[in-house]
């Protein structure tokens, strides 16, 4: 870590750029902290506790402008400072003669003749017009959007196909394309593995497991959501295992998605089979008739992400002896089941990750009956947005009914925030689940938002004598930037158990809340 | 361009600016930006030059130009006003005759407790800490401090323990007027307005004024702060808080939260903050 | 191998529209990215995006790039010639004793800007149509008299563009096309009839303009018989004009051409020396004439069938018309918008009137605001910087079809103006028309109170994407 200082006496620059500074400055290279603020008395007390101060800053006035950059290494340190120097004398509004702005993907895509993908993430009104005028610029489609209709869904996918380029989406929020992870995804190890996934949490939990066990990750596509419902027929699905079969990079293909309508699980499963490269086949809460269609074809089938992802990085050739499997906790479990009341004995998950909320549910939906949640589909135990949680409870809060106009909740955690709270509450509740997703476009410290309110549940439930379980999930690796060591230290700090993957996540809660159980 | 001196008008100006440049004044440029250049006399607060496109305030006369970075104007450059005009630097001349003075909104009651619950809602969470580097978090989190205790040290009608909280306001973060004081300074207006068990908030204002920890733009907001007066979107957001008949609330807070970067929305946080202790320390 | 697997073996280069969040990350992760400037098309307006999304039909679009290129091969192959002066009453198509041509769109007396009602009842006096001002208003609003827009006369208006018959006009033949344009005579100082100004000093002066200045300009055009105004217009660009509020060298230029020619004349010196001193007293003297060399070159584009090419852009202080090659005689309209700029000592933004006048002919044509990067010099005039006149030129290739080859940007490599303003890329990428004008005061009388930028209304636009979607 190497740091520059710079104090500008009496410099007075407009708020808008130096409100900006600290954003742009943290994308130079090599950056990791940059500072450029006035020195006032209180600033100077923040910098000391951050190991920051220097003798220039203590005599500098609240007049003088203090600029600083932290680097990870001695080399970048120097050209950091400039940077952040030339970033302050930028005019906001003046632009250099060599940038260009565009207005539209055509005008984008006629002068970058390099240019290969269109990332889309506009309202979803003009979403499908963006990608049709991406496709017939001859790139290939990320699209992040959603609420586009099924017909241009279709039509987009047509297009692409005949094309031959990806069309990624609608509603497709995960992809990694030659290393480089797009929209939510996390930073995982290069490697032999490719996955085509029809959810987006899934994927990343996929990716990250496979990290976990030592492989890595060739190319991640994403197809959208409804890619694998009957109408659209599982278009972009086929695409993406057809462009992983040709590809020199990929010796294993990972399929996995919630359940698909099945006549689109045979066809998929038939691509499969057709491929010479092995291949896992990983569709969460399937019934026995697509694994008996999966075993018939003799393809790998699994239906939660953990042991798919083991079955795959073996694929490769790493040997299952030489990983830590990271077995289900029993002693933590008989402790758990000690410590709860027997009144205490209901789950209730709180999710901001679809997929992965469907996991847990699917592996409490082994073991009970009364499993309630706003993405069951069947009536009789679905929730609304609006309606209190009953038995054991699993949400996703990424769904409209919660987020209703608000950003999702892995950018804004208040609604589950207040959600949380009102469970502590319950002494029925055996354990609270909840996970937090690291990579980019995640908050950058997801745990951290929950600590006020963890403390209180603890201290609620303390209050009351009882053992308020809550198990925290966080999806990442060691290569993230939100430093995942922090944030399971934090979970430490109170008491919060953390769960070493989706799959044990679900598999904990479950036994946790189990009573006169033989396991 | 050089050469050239631009005589413009002023379009509207504060009444007190007004008044006390109908004598003869000498100064000279504090800083220089886009929208607003700020002058320093010998008055304790700065006089404000701002385009037409910055909210109305206190301390300011507002030009009917829509830029003031044209014209080569830089800190330091010398100010000199006869009563008539004001000179700034060598190529603009401000012609002083004729100014209306810019009015304030009448002073009202006290502020409606469903309107300050509707203010509440609109304004929403500051401080997030999405996308926030060390430095910006540990302010996030000193301003929600410094904010617990003011109110604290309020409720219980504690000077000391005031003094303390707004002082470890007065600085802090980031921006040409620092969180902590636009924050200062909503809470102080809204303490000059109302006074009663208020008035504690308005000493330890004052006592930061009077140390001065911070930079001369926020001193000359919080002085004006003081003596009840802020930018005109804090002043009209206040008066439809007390009852003052509506524009859309939608439209006021949107106005003031254009104010700066987020300028606005601290501004309106220390005002949240003064109206709810006010409110409280009637109940008990 | 198909193109997706060719994909994973080239580095990712991405073009990002939507949050900004997303192409920064990927900016972090050192691949190239360029995130849109992006706005929804049609300004969000559902039934503007389905007519768009009917104008890009492969086969309506094909239609479209075909009469769009017919459009600018005229517009581009239109060689604008000077060929005399005369009054409008004896060459404006339409023109009687009774009419007033006025500029922008159509608009009634009652409903017209306070400075276009004071060009209109000075020209009434000047006319001899009414003994005063008083009578002159009352004259206006008694149905005797015909108002009508320049542009549905072949001509074009500056400011108020009021034209009266016995006012002097430019005649400009467009060849190969054969169409003619017209436009009177600049009044030169502030204090004028395009203004809005109508005291005794300004009937005065049309009287001499009618009396001298026009006849001695026809007699010297008989002598000169032509002067070729593309070749002209162009070497002005070159020299730092951009032809609509920066005339000096234009200027310089014409008066140039006529000395031999007034010298010629069978006027007294005195009078030719008035003349001379008129021109010298403001560079505007060649504004109106490269407006009717604009008008000309569009006209010839004007009613090609399927053609989204806007054709005319003008304003009357209160609505902004355009008007588009395939939609004929057809006016879209918009309300005028303000004029951003500094204002001149004593005049604040309360005293500013609407954008006026059919000047933006020449915005339309390709030059004046769209060329400013031939003109550095007007930034003073017009605020900005230097690098934002530039930029202005580069910018408006976006919503335009081609460049003009025989009027260049010497800054920009020689490149040609940008031409054919189309309706689709301003409604598909939110970028409007830059024009640069002048602001006159709100109230008749007074006289222009400053210069700047402005743009049409995306209104106006909008109506115009709607009919062309109808016609198809």
């Amino acid at each position: 870590m190497s740091t520059r200082t710079l104090v500008k006496k009496n410099t007075y620059i407009d708020s808008v750029s130096l409100m900006s500074i600290s954003t742009k400055a943290n994308a130079l290279d090599g950056v990791t902290n940059a500072v450029a603020a006035m020195a006032t008395p209180m600033n100077k007390e923040i910098l000391t506790n951050q190991g920051l101060i220097t003798a220039e800053i203590r005599d500098a006035t609240p007049g003088d402008l203090v600029l600083i950059v932290v680097t990870s290494d001695e080399e970048s340190a120097d050209a950091a400072l400039e940077g952040l120097v030339a970033l302050l004398d930028r005019k906001p509004a003046a632009d250099s003669p060599d940038s260009v702005t565009y207005h539209t993907l055509a005008s984008a895509a006629e002068a970058r003749t390099e240019a290969n993908m269109a990332v889309i993430s506009v309202n979803g009104a003009f979403a499908a017009r963006e990608a049709h005028s991406a496709l017939d610029s001859g790139l290939n489609v990320m699209l992040f959007s959603d609420n586009v209709s099924l017909d241009d869904e279709i039509a987009l996918k047509n297009k692409a196909h005949e094309k031959g380029l990806l069309m990624m989406g609608p509603d497709c929020g995960t992809a990694i394309l030659n290393g480089i992870s797009l929209c939510f995804a996390n930073e995982v190890r290069r490697g032999r593995i490719g996955i085509v996934g029809a959810s987006g949490t899934g994927s990343q939990e996929m990716s990250v497991r496979i990290h976990d066990f030592g492989g890595g990750i060739s190319q991640l596509l994403g197809t959208g959501g409804r890619d694998l419902s009957k109408e659209v027929g599982g278009i972009m699905m086929l695409d993406g295992i057809a462009a992983l079969d040709a590809d020199p990079g990929t010796d294993v293909i990972v399929v996995i998605s919630k359940p698909p309508a099945a006549e689109v699980a045979a066809i998929v499963l038939d691509r499969l089979a057709a491929s010479d490269k092995p291949s896992v086949a990983c569709f969460l809460g399937a019934g026995e008739d697509i694994r008996a269609a999966a075993e018939q074809r003799g393809i790998p089938f699994f239906d939660r992400t953990k042991p798919a992802a083991l079955e795959a990085v073996k694929l490769t050739g790493i040997r299952e002896e030489d990983l830590d499997l990271h077995s289900l906790n029993w002693p933590l479990i008989e402790e758990v089941r000690g410590k709860l009341t027997p009144e205490a004995r209901y789950i209730r998950a709180l999710y901001c990750g679809g997929t992965i909320c469907d996991e847990a549910m699917f592996l409490a939906m082994e073991k009970y009956d009364d499993v309630y949640s706003n993405i069951r589909k069947e009536a009789e135990f679905k929730l609304g947005g609006t309606d209190p949680s009953r038995a054991h409870t699993f949400l996703d809060f990424g769904e409209d009914e919660f987020t209703n106009g608000k950003p999702h909740p892995m950018i804004d955690p208040s609604n589950r925030i207040a959600r949380f709270m009102e469970e502590a509450k319950d002494p029925e509740v055996g354990v609270i689940v909840l996970d937090f997703v690291l990579g980019y476009g995640s908050n950058p410290d997801p745990v951290g938002v929950m600590m006020p309110a963890f403390r209180e549940a603890k201290a609620l439930a303390a209050s009351e004598g009882r053992h308020l379980e809550i198990l925290a999930y966080i999806l990442g690796t060691d290569a993230d930037s939100q430093d995942i060591d922090d944030q399971v230290a934090k979970l430490a700090e109170v008491d919060v158990t953390w769960a070493s993957s989706s799959t044990n996540t679900g598999l904990l809660a479950r036994e946790f809340v189990s009573k006169g159980d033989l396991a | 361009m050089g050469g050239t001196v631009l005589h413009t008008t002023a379009v509207v100006g504060d009444r007190e600016v007004l008044a006390s440049l109908r004598n003869p004044v000498q100064g000279q440029v504090h800083s220089a930006f886009r929208s607003v250049i700020n002058v320093s006399t010998e008055q304790p607060e700065l006089l404000c030059l701002t385009s037409a496109s910055v909210p109305r305030g206190p301390r300011s006369l507002q030009l009917g130009l829509d830029r003031m970075d044209h014209y080569g104007i830089a800190s330091g450059d010398r100010v000199v006003g006869d009563g008539h005009t004001l000179r700034v630097g060598e190529s603009l001349v401000i012609i002083l005759a004729a100014t209306p003075a810019w009015e304030d909104p009448p002073t009202c009651g006290t502020p409606d407790l469903e309107r300050v619950e509707q203010l509440d809602a609109l304004m929403g969470t500051p401080h997030s800490l999405l996308g926030a580097t060390a430095f910006e978090k540990a302010v996030a989190l000193r301003v929600r401090a410094g904010i617990a205790s003011l109110r604290g040290g309020v409720l219980a009608g504690d000077d000391e323990a005031t003094h303390r909280a707004a002082f470890s306001l007065a600085g802090l973060g980031i921006g040409l007027t620092p969180t902590g004081d636009d924050v200062l300074t909503g809470a102080g207006f809204v303490a000059a307005r109302l006074g009663g068990r208020l008035d504690v908030l308005h000493r330890a204002v004052a006592d930061v004024v009077e140390a001065g920890p911070t930079n001369d733009l926020s001193l000359t907001a919080l002085r004006c702060a003081l003596r009840g007066r802020a930018v005109q979107p804090l002043e009209e957001l206040y008066s439809w808080l007390c009852g003052a008949s509506t524009d859309d609330p939608d439209h006021l807070v949107a106005d003031v939260k254009a104010i700066g970067h987020t300028s606005g929305a601290d501004l309106a946080l220390g005002l949240l903050t003064a109206v709810r202790l006010h409110q409280e320390s009637r109940d008990c | 191998m198909s193109p997706i697997t060719d994909l994973f073996s080239r580095p990712l280069s991405v073009i990002s529209v939507g949050a900004a969040m997303f192409a920064e990350d990927i900016a972090t992760q050192g691949a190239p990215v360029t995130h849109l400037e992006w706005s929804p098309p049609g300004g969000g307006r559902p039934d503007i995006v389905a007519a768009l999304t009917t104008l890009s039909q492969p086969d309506i679009a094909a239609r479209i790039e075909a009469a769009n290129a017919e459009a600018l091969e005229r517009i581009i192959g239109s060689q604008p010639v000077l060929v005399g002066f005369a009054p409008a009453l004896e060459v404006v198509p339409g023109m009687t004793k009774t009419t007033i041509l006025h500029a922008g769109p159509p608009i009634e007396y009652e409903r017209m800007a306070g400075a276009m009602k004071g060009a209109v009842t000075g020209a009434l006096v000047f006319e001899g149509l009414a003994a005063d001002i008083e009578e002159a208003d009352v004259v206006a609003r008694s149905g005797t008299i015909t108002f009508s827009p320049c542009h549905e006369h072949d001509c074009v208006g500056s400011m108020a563009g009021v034209t009266s018959a016995s006012m002097f006009m430019h005649i400009v033949e467009n060849r190969p096309y054969g169409n003619r344009a017209f436009t009177n005579l600049s009044e030169q100082l502030a204090k004028i009839l395009r203004m809005g100004a109508n005291d005794q000093s300004v009937i005065d002066r049309l009287i001499w303009m009618r009396d001298v200045l026009g006849p001695i300009l026809r007699e010297a055009m008989i002598s000169a018989k032509e002067i070729d105004l593309r070749m002209m217009l162009a070497q002005a660009l070159h020299m730092g004009d951009e032809a609509h509020n920066r005339n000096n060298a234009g200027t310089a230029l014409l008066i140039q051409a006529l000395t031999p020619h007034i010298l010629n004349s069978s006027f007294s010196t005195k009078d030719q020396q008035d003349v001379f001193n008129f021109v010298l007293s403001s560079e505007y003297f060649s504004g109106p004439t490269w407006m009717a060399a604009s008008k000309a070159a569009l006209d010839s584009a004007k009613g090609i069938k399927d053609s989204t090419v806007v054709v005319a852009m003008c304003r009357n202080g209160v609505d902004f018309g355009i008007r588009v090659a395939g939609t004929g005689d057809q006016w879209f309209i918009g309300p005028a918008q303000f004029v951003e700029g500094p204002l001149f000592a004593g005049f604040t933004v309360a005293d500013k009137g609407l954008d006026i006048g059919d000047s933006a002919i020449t915005e339309t044509y390709g030059i004046g605001g769209f060329a400013m990067a031939c003109a550095p010099a007007i930034v003073p005039l017009v605020g900005g910087t230097v690098s934002e006149a530039i930029e202005y030129s580069r910018s408006m290739m976006q919503i335009t079809t081609a460049t003009n080859p025989n009027l260049t940007i010497p800054i920009l490599g020689f490149r040609g103006v940008a031409t054919g303003i189309d309706v689709r890329k301003v409604e598909e990428t939110g970028v409007l028309p830059v024009i640069n004008t002048a602001i006159a005061h709100k109230e008749a009388g007074i006289g222009m109170i400053g210069a700047g930028l402005t743009h049409p209304p995306l209104e106006a636009f909008h109506e115009a994407t709607l009919a062309l979607a109808a016609s198809f």
